[in-house]
């Protein structure tokens, strides 16, 4: 007879199965395998931790988001927005599928130029661009989001400079009913300034003003406030077209898009608050299809959608490192993802499971990485199975975000695969080595030296 | 002098026009068998130039004198008269006056048969012809010409003895006597009764057109078993003076007037005989008056056969009527089997998919489910995800299903005919039979089309009964009303207003649409089960870029620094075309919402127009990245005339010749060019 696997004992109040204040009891279900290859053999081959990407799930999200809108409005187009996953394979897999660039830095554009995505096809946003940046933009005849007046007047002097014509649409920031109000980016709506922007540009007469944008906030809960930004950001354009007889090629609306993720502290899980692309695009399109443009200057609609189009394509599997009790008598898990890989622990209360079938029982556990850092908490205190040490787990949903700003702290950041659409794993970023960090470091020569 | 530059064209297209064409040697080679005998020749001539100086005098439209459509009665009348009246200042002035008459009697029945869309063929020139036969019969002075029995005499005039020598080697040469009278028939067609001038006209013949020529030798036969089997007494001579009516039935039926085609050409082993007995019923009767037939037993035929084929419902099917008459049984042949190819069924009113995005087609026409009988032409559309679902979660819901509550357009201009807007929507599974049609709309788009767009969402519908609507517009919502368990958009074209009247087949315009892992992008199109199609957004540039508005005008200068401009004009059948100056070339070009298609070139192959056709043949005003088009001209077109002389012989029955062309757009430049934004 083969050896039963042992089981830590633990000791729980019965509730078989009758529903309580806090609901019917909840059974952990573990996930196995990711688009039909099983996530051990991934950990065998790949090490620990990992992060894994499904290619089916990405491309079949932005399906899913670009079908929403493009059967409510004729004219659709996305960008990716870099900051959120700027991996080579992710964000070519996105621009195969159609979708623009849309950066925040001279580095995301360099990136994006090297990707092989035109110029005309990059929307360079953000309030950090240098001279040389915008130099770069305006002669790849890229799509500049002015952010202030300071960058409004560079550009015209660029423009001048250079004798050519900038492509630029100005950003927009408007009070749509949320709190907390993004009022650090672009012009204000409600106080002018977005006028006085719009009227310097027409009258500077050397630059190409073809789009608004605005970027209300991020992980958007409410449709209503995209109503709003839409149908604010219509109204300007109508007035455009009114006083300077200026027709505006396109509305971007931003990203903020809410992925499926709970956020800590909120009441009911992610997956069943967070509206859908559907209820996005409605509120929008509407807002847009039901103002004074004039329907043959309906303008086209750009979407910088990151984390809604890649979380949920994202994984982090790896290894229980150690088990032990807490003063108050919790259990904690050691896992080998710290904070520093999982940037977006600090926001969500992750979806984090076995994958293998290991018990029926399950305890309140504080998850904690591998950090000497008493921040580093993966989940505070999670219903969670009793893995021992060498067992798998997995997190859902880190797409977006984490293999941006992970940082290198203590250990070296994992290795990172692509799983394509008929489940084969492709390496899309080693890991780093001792070499990688020590390449980039210079020792002065009398410090070369030591005797211990 | 140029002001007269017309004339040479207009001169020998009159020749030619006889056998229906415009081709110029054609009408050379006629203009020189004419003066065979000189004085029939240069009667002829004076009667042609009589009639056009005069029809360019009164002011009449240039090009119809240019294509010889006023000329060539009057040449008929001409060359008749020279034929049988000795020559003489007497015949000069009433050549003259009956050439000015002809002109003035075409020109009356161009008029009468116009209005049925007919042509005036050789009426005139039979009617004149009859007319000055009668009357001459008290003209006194004027005696009968007796040159025609002394041939070689002219001829010895003419050209001396070689040319004696070789008319009499043509009438010795052993053609078999068949061949022989079909040489006097066409040689009779000028009055020239002699083997030497039918073996000429039939090289022009040839020249002209491969299938003309095929066809004039098939009408020929034809009648000539026709005339065995009935025992007619048939002599070369007698049979030429009325031969000539059975090929020009031929070419006209066979293939100028009517596509020539299989059909077309087994058509003739009814019409042939048709014309054989109304050629000697004809003669019987005017024998009374000692007139000749002519060629009217031909005009007959002819005429009767054209107006009877109008009354079909399908001008397209079998015997297909040219609705773009080019004076070439090939060039007719081409374009319209790449006109059936590009654009199949005429869609008069271009109707356009009433929606955004990209639906499926879950059942086309004569679909298995309800699209029978009278309803076989209608369109079920859904909305399906990359895995062929049609819904999210188990579909349990209306919600659930992608289609459920979009937004649906107008699909072309129109009133707002019919609406329903109160049938409750059906929970998933469960069908409305009382209501069919659940909520419906119906848009006039013509007197006779109409769509209708139901099982739309309760109170969804925007306009109101008398509403105009503009193409895109947003009209309803889908729903599930009416005859449906799951959400769709029932779409049928129909022409009568009622709700669920009886669907017609009509094409959707501008359709891109991916079918077994094909994407095209259709001008018209009647996409099938199955099919994923959408609209590609028409770009406002390259809208703007080729409107093409009526009278404007485009200048730019070539390589040489000469100066060309394109000018935007319409012909009477309001086609549009691009006419280049100064070489004179035209373009015709059809314009939708969101496509261009260029159908005809006319001119210098060597201008900067043609070019344009070819590379503009075909625009799409939507496009993506990598975007495909295909697309085929008519092999007339783009070969060089010796590479088609072949085909042409077979093109009634078997085209081997191509003239595919692809288009693609390889790498978009920009979705915000400059020149459009200030």
């Amino acid at each position: 007879m083969e050896k039963l696997p042992f089981e830590r004992p633990t000791i729980q109040k019965i509730s078989a199965g009758i529903p309580s204040k806090h609901g019917i009891s909840r059974k952990l279900e573990p996930l196995s395998h990711i688009d039909g290859l099983s996530i051990k053999s991934l950990i065998n081959e790949y090490g620990s931790p990992l992060f894994i990407l499904s290619e089916s799930s990405i491309r079949k999200t932005y399906k899913e988001a670009y079908r929403a809108f493009s059967s409510r409005y004729p004219n659709v187009q996305f960008a990716w927005s870099y900051k959120t996953n700027y991996l080579n394979a992710v964000c070519k897999a996105f621009h195969q599928e159609g979708v623009w660039a849309e950066v925040v830095s001279g580095f995301e554009y360099d990136k994006a130029a090297a990707n092989g995505v035109p110029g005309e096809s990059i929307i360079f946003n953000g309030p950090n661009k240098s001279k040389e940046d915008l130099r770069k933009a305006i002669q790849n005849s890229s799509l500049i989001h002015i952010d202030h007046f300071d960058e409004l007047y560079e550009i015209i002097h660029l423009s001048r400079e250079m004798d050519e014509r900038p492509k630029v649409a100005i950003r927009i920031n408007m009070d749509v009913g949320v709190y907390p109000k993004w009022d650090r980016f672009g012009f204000n709506f409600e106080n002018g300034e977005a006028w006085d922007a719009l009227n310097r540009i027409k009258a500077s007469k050397n630059l190409d003003l073809i789009g608004l944008h605005t970027h209300i906030g991020t992980y958007m809960m409410t449709t209503e406030a995209y109503k709003i930004a839409a149908s604010k950001l219509a109204q300007l354009a109508v007035s455009l077209e009114k006083k300077h007889g200026h027709v505006i090629q396109y509305i971007d609306i931003g990203g903020g898009f809410a992925s499926k993720n709970t956020v800590r502290g909120a009441y009911y899980p992610g997956t069943d608050t967070t509206p859908s692309f559907d209820d996005f695009a409605e509120a929008i399109t509407s807002a847009l299809m039901s103002s004074e443009i004039k329907p043959d200057h309906l303008p086209m609609l750009i979407l910088e959608t990151g984390r809604a189009l890649i979380d949920d394509a994202g994984y982090l599997a790896g290894t229980v490192l150690a088990n032990k009790r807490l003063s108050d008598g919790r259990r904690a898990t050691i896992i080998d993802t710290g904070v520093n890989l999982l940037f977006t622990a600090f926001w969500y209360e992750h979806d984090i499971r076995p994958i293998e079938p290991i018990s029926d029982q399950m305890e309140d556990t504080t998850i904690y990485g591998p950090l000497c850092m008493n921040i580093d908490v993966i989940r505070g205190n999670v219903m969670f199975p009793l893995l021992k040490k060498g067992d798998h787990y997995v997190v859902r949903r880190v797409g977006a975000y984490n293999t941006t700003q992970w940082m290198q702290f203590i250990n070296l950041r994992p290795q990172i695969v692509m799983l394509d659409m008929k489940g084969k794993a492709h390496l899309v970023r080693k890991g780093e080595t001792l070499d990688t960090i020590n390449s980039q470091e210079i020792t002065p020569e009398h410090l070369q030296n030591f005797n211990l | 002098m140029k002001k007269l530059e017309w004339f040479p064209q207009a001169l020998v297209n009159s020749y030619a026009q006889v056998f229906f064409s415009n081709n110029k040697w054609f009408g050379i080679i006629l203009l020189l068998l004419t003066f065979v005998d000189f004085y029939v020749g240069i009667y002829g001539l004076l009667s042609v130039s009589a009639a056009l100086l005069t029809g360019y005098i009164i002011g009449l439209s240039e090009y119809p004198i240019r294509q010889g459509y006023y000329g060539f009665n009057s040449l008929l009348v001409g060359v008749g008269l020279a034929i049988y009246f000795q020559p003489g200042p007497l015949l000069l002035f009433l050549i003259l006056i009956s050439g000015v008459l002809t002109l003035f009697v075409s020109l009356a029945f161009e008029g009468i048969l116009g209005k049925y869309g007919l042509p005036f063929l050789s009426l005139p020139f039979i009617l004149v012809f009859w007319l000055l036969r009668l009357a001459s019969r008290q003209f006194e002075a004027l005696g009968l010409n007796e040159r025609g029995i002394y041939v070689l005499n002219e001829l010895y005039l003419l050209g001396g003895n070689q040319l004696v020598s070789l008319y009499e080697w043509w009438n010795q040469f052993p053609f078999p006597s068949s061949l022989k009278t079909y040489f006097l028939s066409l040689g009779a067609i000028f009055f020239q009764q002699n083997i030497f001038a039918g073996v000429f006209a039939a090289i022009g013949l040839l020249i002209y057109s491969r299938i003309g020529f095929t066809l004039s030798l098939l009408g020929f036969y034809i009648a000539y078993a026709f005339y065995l089997v009935l025992g007619v007494p048939f002599t070369g001579i007698s049979y030429s003076f009325i031969g000539f009516n059975y090929f020009l039935t031929a070419i006209a039926l066979g293939g100028f007037f009517i596509i020539p085609n299989k059909s077309s050409f087994a058509s003739l082993l009814i019409i042939i005989p048709i014309v054989a007995v109304l050629s000697i019923s004809l003669q019987e009767i005017f024998n009374l008056f000692y007139l000749p037939v002519h060629s009217f037993p031909f005009n007959l035929a002819v005429l009767t056969f054209l107006y009877g084929l109008k009354f079909r419902m399908d001008n397209r099917i079998g015997l297909s009527t040219i609705f773009w008459q080019q004076n070439s049984p090939e060039k007719n042949l081409y374009n319209y089997r790449n006109f059936m190819d590009r654009f199949g069924k005429d869609s008069p009113i271009p109707i356009y998919l009433p929606f955004f995005g990209e639906w499926a087609i879950t059942q086309g026409h004569k679909g298995s489910y309800t699209h029978k009988d009278e309803w076989k032409h209608a369109w079920d559309f859904e909305i399906k995800d990359e895995e062929g679902k049609t819904f999210k979660d188990e579909g349990d819901y209306p919600a659930d299903y992608y289609c459920f509550d979009k937004n649906l357009l107008a699909p072309a201009y129109g009133t707002i005919e019919n609406v329903v807007n109160d049938v409750d929507d059906n929970p998933i599974g469960k069908r409305n039979l009382e209501k069919n049609w659940g909520n419906t709309i119906v848009i006039r788009h013509s007197d006779f089309l109409f769509s209708q767009l139901s099982h739309l969402r309760k109170g969804s519908i925007v306009p109101q009964i008398g509403d105009k609507v503009k193409k895109g517009d947003i009209i309803a919502r889908l729903g599930n009303s009416g005859n449906s368990p799951f959400p769709h958009l029932h779409f049928q074209l129909q022409s009568t207003p009622h709700i669920g009247s009886k669907t017609i087949d009509y094409p959707i315009s501008d359709v891109w649409m991916r079918y077994q892992n094909k994407d095209s992008l259709l001008s018209v199109a009647t996409p099938p089960v199955g099919a994923m199609v959408s609209s590609l957004n028409p770009h406002s540039a390259l809208k703007n870029a080729f409107s093409f508005v009526i009278g404007e005008q485009l200048k730019f200068k070539n390589k040489e620094e000469q100066q060309i401009t394109w000018t935007v004009k319409k012909d009477y059948s309001l086609n549009r075309y691009l006419e280049c100056e100064p070489s004179g070339s035209k373009a015709y070009f059809k314009l939708d919402e969101a496509m261009l298609h260029f159908t005809h070139f006319e001119g210098d192959r060597r201008s900067t127009l043609y070019r344009f056709y070819l590379a503009a043949y075909k625009i799409s005003f939507g496009f993506t990245n990598g975007l495909e088009l295909r697309d085929s001209f008519p092999i007339n077109m783009v070969f060089h005339p010796k590479k088609i002389f072949l085909q042409d012989f077979i093109a009634p029955f078997l085209r081997y010749l191509r003239g595919n062309t692809d288009f693609a757009i390889l790498k978009k430049e920009t979705d915000f060019p400059s020149s459009l934004l200030n």
